[in-house]
């Protein structure tokens, strides 16, 4: 097939790339939200706390740096805290202008496993939100649940129209959302210090809590991708820090199983997926082969040796990322720019790639940084 | 003048807060610019983190951020800023438990600036490192393997097996570094774990008897070359280990025909000073030799002198390799250890 430079729309660049099939552009898709506020020079409270003035600050972000071809997908605000049931906020429990933080403690018992195998993910989600937060949940000041699904409800339309927006701009979104997953939510409510003795101690009630929940997890991912109408959702294996924290051992016998089983779920209905992979997965690379070929993004965050990602997946799995966070906010822009280009070069040499920030830019990233990390994404992609 | 910084590692539990209180209370009296802590997020916090804040007024507060991204570079601005506003000889920093502390020492060393000593010490809970080991094994492993001082805890409450099976898993890890056992609850002993974190401070010296032979002679040129390689080679060593100072690496090296080289090395961005005195019989001392024996006398800053003993073997090694040699090493003079002493007085 011969590719004309410049005729495909960004979603379909997107849809080739993750199918491993030829494009003219490898994709840029930084993962900016926090930074914008740095950028325009607003705190981190007015950011977390006005979204009309979030989304402008995104949007001069975007037209000052040059633009880029993947956004983030806006969505509503959650019901739910997603992984952690608490969270300190800017202006409220932390400083004005620093990011926001989870607060890791226990909020799940062991007793809480059998509530799950028996009333299911949501009923435990709710359970443990009122545990945490018996007077208002995790996002939300105290409120009638009359009002907060009122505000859902608005947020859920401001999302639509923002979303809009930046298709007929002829960028196009990643991923329809995270769905909150049912193992990675035990390892939180758990806490890290005590999830890991569950492993040890009521394996089998941590296993048959997972598989009671996955239904739950997929029918979530599913509704996401149907409400938005992005046709890729992020996935997640649930054992937090991946192989950084947890053995093979662990990983083959708690996670593994269940996140085949979700993947091939969405890609069996017609839908892609996104891993987005923190922290260090380099041992664990050849357990993505086990994954559809062709229709998922493995997204690394700088921990990860990506060149060895690449020599593993080649010809399997699209790569993304990977400039990480400590080049953007401590180093250089020459550093910077040099970076992304041998990641153009060697990880995206067969199309197969998509540059990207490792995990978030961070707020307090150098702005020439980012700016020489824009520059690469739009100078140096275009495939001919 | 540098500042030394030390991270304090180990899971989540360990005693790691506990041992930072009475390990700061011991060290500051040694440092004349004083100490400062940068430490995890105290908001969920006990009584020990209370009381760090109250009797340590340079205590900086680390937010818990993403460990894969915000923790390093947070560290990194945070050292920055207590470099400026307190400027100590010394800075303890206590992470998150589960962080990586290799990971954290790699980005200080690559961005901080003014930093002279940089290891790492590691807090291990005897009464759950077994445990630990099954479940969380690249983290508790990576932790272990960081550490250039290893501390096990709890050793008051934990069983004999505990023990037993703590020192064997560490042995098998991180056989190099030195151990520790200990309360830091209730020991008398912590001020031996100060001591061994100050002793990187101050000089190791190691002296060794190396033959190298080659299976053809070599010409003095030649011999010239291969003992400035492994001058150089050993400095390189001792830097990549994470040496602050290379005081000197010396060597003398003499061979049968009367030829004698005396090489020199200071620091490791200069190349080495390469001194050939000719022997007793110069007739003599333009023929080839097969055989060269070297004294090596080092002396560095910032490594324990077990390290600086990998240092030597590994030059003498990648000198065999380089060269086609075959090099005997004979029993080394005694190594001395001289007294610490903060480079800062």
């Amino acid at each position: 097939m011969t590719i004309k430079i410049g005729t495909m729309t960004n979603e379909e660049r997107l849809r080739r790339t993750i199918h491993l099939q030829e494009h003219d552009k490898i994709l840029f898709g930084p993962s900016i939200n926090t930074f914008v506020a740095k950028y325009v020079g607003m705190t981190t409270k007015e950011f977390y706390g006005n979204p009309e003035k979030a989304e402008a600050a995104y949007e001069k972000t975007f037209d000052d740096m040059g633009g880029w071809d993947l956004v983030r997908n806006a969505t509503p605000t959650p019901q739910f805290g997603g992984l952690f049931s608490r969270m300190a906020m800017p202006g409220r429990e932390l400083e004005e202008n620093v990011v926001h933080q989870a607060i890791e403690t226990e909020i799940m018992l062991p007793e809480d496993y059998d509530f799950a195998i028996e009333n299911g993910f949501k009923a435990l989600q709710e359970r443990l939100d009122k545990r945490a937060n018996p007077n208002a949940n995790a996002n939300a000041p105290q409120v009638s649940p009359e009002e907060r699904q009122r505000r859902m409800a608005q947020s859920a339309e401001r999302a639509k129209a923002i979303n809009a927006k930046w298709r007929a701009r002829g960028t196009t979104c990643l991923t329809a959302g995270m769905p909150t997953n049912p193992l990675g939510y035990f390892t939180s409510q758990r806490s890290i210090l005590k999830f890991p003795m569950d492993l040890r101690r009521i394996p089998e009630k941590v296993k048959l809590a997972t598989r009671v929940c996955l239904p739950e997890y997929i029918a979530q991912a599913k509704r996401m991708i149907e409400s938005t109408g992005i046709p890729r959702v992020t996935i997640g294996g649930g054992l937090r820090g991946g192989a950084t924290i947890f053995s093979a051992k662990a990983f083959e016998e708690f996670a593994l199983p269940n996140w085949i089983e979700a993947v091939y779920a969405m890609t069996d209905a017609g839908y892609d997926v996104v891993f987005h992979c923190d922290s260090d997965w380099t041992k664990f690379l050849h357990y993505f082969k086990e994954f559809p070929k062709g229709r998922c993004v493995l997204q690394l965050d700088g921990a990860t040796d990506i060149f060895e990602a690449k020599r593993v997946l080649q010809d399997h799995m699209v790569l993304m990322g990977d400039v990480p966070a400590p080049m953007l906010t401590l180093g250089t822009p020459e550093e910077t720019f040099a970076y992304c280009k041998r990641l153009i070069e060697v990880v995206g040499k067969d199309g197969a790639f998509i540059l990207n920030s490792g995990c978030e830019t961070p707020y307090n990233s150098k702005i020439e940084n980012v700016a020489a990390m824009t520059r690469a994404g739009n100078e140096l992609t275009w495939r001919n | 003048m540098a500042t030394h910084v030390w991270v304090i590692g180990g899971f989540l539990g360990a005693g790691k807060t506990t041992l930072l209180m009475r390990l700061a209370g011991m060290l500051r009296e040694s440092r004349p610019k004083g100490l400062a802590i940068i430490a995890n997020d105290f908001s969920q916090v006990g009584v020990d983190q209370k009381v760090l804040r109250e009797v340590y007024p340079s205590v900086y507060e680390l937010f818990d951020g993403c460990v894969c991204c915000q923790l390093s570079t947070d560290l990194v601005e945070t050292v920055a800023r207590v470099q400026s506003e307190v400027g100590p000889d010394l800075i303890l920093i206590e992470p998150s438990g589960i962080a990586e502390p290799a990971r954290i020492v790699d980005t200080l060393r690559r961005y901080s600036k003014g930093l002279g000593v940089l290891r790492t010490l590691v807090v291990i809970d005897a009464t759950r490192l077994a445990e630990l080991l099954e479940t969380l094994e690249p983290l508790m492993t990576a932790q272990i393997q960081a550490g250039s001082v290893l501390v096990i805890n709890k050793i008051d409450i934990a069983r004999p097996e505990d023990m037993v099976s703590a020192r064997q898993s560490i042995a098998e890890l991180n056989p190099t570094a030195p151990v520790l056992e200990i309360s830091a609850l209730v020991s008398e002993d912590v001020h031996r774990i100060a001591d061994e974190m100050t002793a990187f401070e101050g000089p190791v010296a190691r002296a060794a008897e190396i033959e190298f032979i080659s299976p053809d002679p070599h010409s003095p040129h030649d011999w010239e070359e291969i003992v400035s390689f492994f001058v150089a080679e050993t400095t390189s060593e001792c830097a990549r280990r994470g040496a602050t100072v290379v005081g000197h690496v010396k060597v003398f090296a003499s061979a049968d025909n009367g030829l004698r080289i005396y090489c020199t090395s200071t620091g490791h961005q200069r190349p080495p000073t390469v001194q050939r005195i000719h022997g007793a019989t110069p007739a003599q001392a333009g023929e080839n030799a097969q055989k060269i024996t070297v004294n090596l006398n080092a002396i560095v800053y910032g490594l324990s002198a077990g390290e600086l003993a990998d240092a030597v073997v590994k030059a003498v090694y990648t000198t065999e390799t380089r060269w086609e040699l075959k090099a005997e090493v004979h029993p080394e003079a005694e190594h001395h250890h001289h007294e610490s002493h903060s480079t800062g007085s």
